[in-house]
């Protein structure tokens, strides 16, 4: 097919690679939009998160804030974002920090809250302070769910990231975006797959992660 | 930030931009559905495939939603088909691994007895293994079609997109109106089919508490 030999020919020109519109700078545009905003948002939703799950109600809280932010469409959230706040970086930053904080929040209560009162009373009667009982038990425990949530929040933030575009900001959205409105397929395509070999890519980073910090925390466990 | 004479004189627009939503979510829900319910067939009919399909599903969900609705643009080019198939392709995961779960979570002596009262294989899938994967199957459609009311918007991009294409008018115009609109009924749209799979969770399925 005549497409696959036109993209191959857009991978090929190093004019698409370089420059301040090139590959190579919406890459870096693209990855330090989506880490700084997990940064940010993994500031705020694990420590909230560890305190609401110390309160009752903290599971329903959790559902509650769950249950819209899943809902809330990614492309308004950016949109009303640059209405309210104006045209700048920090309002994608401020879009994608909203959108990633509903995840890790939720997860860490979650998790948090599923560890067997059994284990922590064990381990208050083996004299472990309260603190003690988070770094060592409770945080362990939850290690899994906690990071489930962070790694679905990097995944959407990749996609949020390119969406961005849309209303107007870098990234590697761009290519699909500015392509659509040119008609050059060959570019929306060659865009579309960087973009979701960064996904992929950075999907099976997690995964390896995850796997040794599970190493660490929760030695001598079988993996699933 | 809301102008209500503007809802006023649009709100025919707007509805039929909630119907034109709900037939998006639902089609590739049902798409989904069909699709998953071959890949769990396969997976059952031959268990090593079982792993790829999932790593394939896991694949396309991983996708951003942008980058795979333009992907299948070259077949389909800027149709309502494109939404579809693309709904339909991230709908695969959470249906297929809910089922697949549920099949293999029915207790072991439920399935002995079943064998005992001399069910064969086939009528023990379709008398005990399916039912009792129902629960499992009706959360999975849960999450996906709340996900999928707000991944509908994405497709606005390429001339699509239901309620999302609300988002584009408040765009073009800078007028918030339209954008929290969409913003809320999308919202309220997903807690619908959130509910409406609970009530249908409670009706078929009452023996689960």
């Amino acid at each position: 097919m005549s497409i696959f030999r036109d993209v191959w020919q857009w991978f090929s020109l190093p004019e698409n690679w370089l420059g301040a519109e090139g590959l190579l700078s919406r890459l870096q545009e693209h990855i330090y939009y989506v880490s700084l905003s997990i940064v940010i948002a993994s500031v705020i939703a694990l420590p909230l998160g560890v305190l609401l799950a110390n309160y009752r109600k903290g599971a329903q809280v959790a559902m509650g804030i769950f249950n819209v932010g899943r809902a809330l469409p990614s492309l308004g959230v950016v949109i009303l974002a640059i209405m309210v706040i104006g045209y700048d970086t920090v309002t994608v930053i401020f879009a994608l920090v909203a959108m990633s904080v509903p995840l890790i929040l939720t997860n860490t209560i979650v998790g948090i809250q599923q560890v067997e009162s059994t284990l922590r009373s064990s381990a208050a009667s083996m004299g472990l302070r309260r603190w003690q009982i988070f770094l060592q038990v409770e945080l362990p425990m939850a290690f899994p769910l906690i990071f489930a949530g962070f790694r679905a929040a990097l995944v959407q933030l990749i996609a949020t990231a390119t969406i961005a575009a849309y209303a107007g900001f870098g990234g590697l959205g761009r290519f699909l975006i500015d392509g659509l409105g040119r008609n050059d397929t060959p570019q929306i395509i060659s865009g579309a797959l960087v973009v979701s070999t960064l996904a992929i890519v950075s999907e099976t980073v997690c995964s390896s992660v995850e796997k040794r910090i599970m190493k660490k925390v929760r030695p001598g466990e079988a993996l699933p | 930030m809301i102008d209500w004479s503007w809802i006023n004189d649009n709100w025919q627009q707007i509805v039929g931009f909630l119907i034109d939503h709900v037939q998006l979510v639902v089609l590739g829900l049902s798409l989904g559905m069909v699709l998953a319910s071959a890949m769990v067939f396969l997976a059952l009919w031959k268990p090593a495939l079982a792993r790829s399909l999932i790593y394939i599903s896991g694949v396309l969900y991983t996708v951003p939603s942008l980058a795979l609705f333009i992907l299948l643009m070259p077949f389909t080019g800027l149709t309502k088909t494109t939404s579809v198939i693309g709904l339909s392709l991230y709908s695969l995961l959470i249906i297929m691994q809910n089922v697949l779960i549920g099949i293999a979570s029915a207790p072991v002596d439920v399935l002995e007895e079943a064998r005992a009262l001399g069910y064969t294989r086939v009528q023990r899938f379709i008398g005990v293994e399916l039912p009792l994967a129902i629960p499992s199957l009706l959360a999975g459609l849960r999450t996906t079609a709340v996900m999928l009311v707000g991944l509908v918007t994405v497709t606005a991009v390429i001339g699509q997109g239901g309620l999302g294409q609300l988002f584009v008018t408040g765009l073009t115009l800078s007028f918030t109106t339209p954008v929290v609109v969409s913003l809320v009924l999308t919202v309220l749209l997903a807690l619908t089919f959130d509910f409406l799979f609970y009530v249908v969770d409670k009706v078929l399925v009452p023996w689960v508490r």
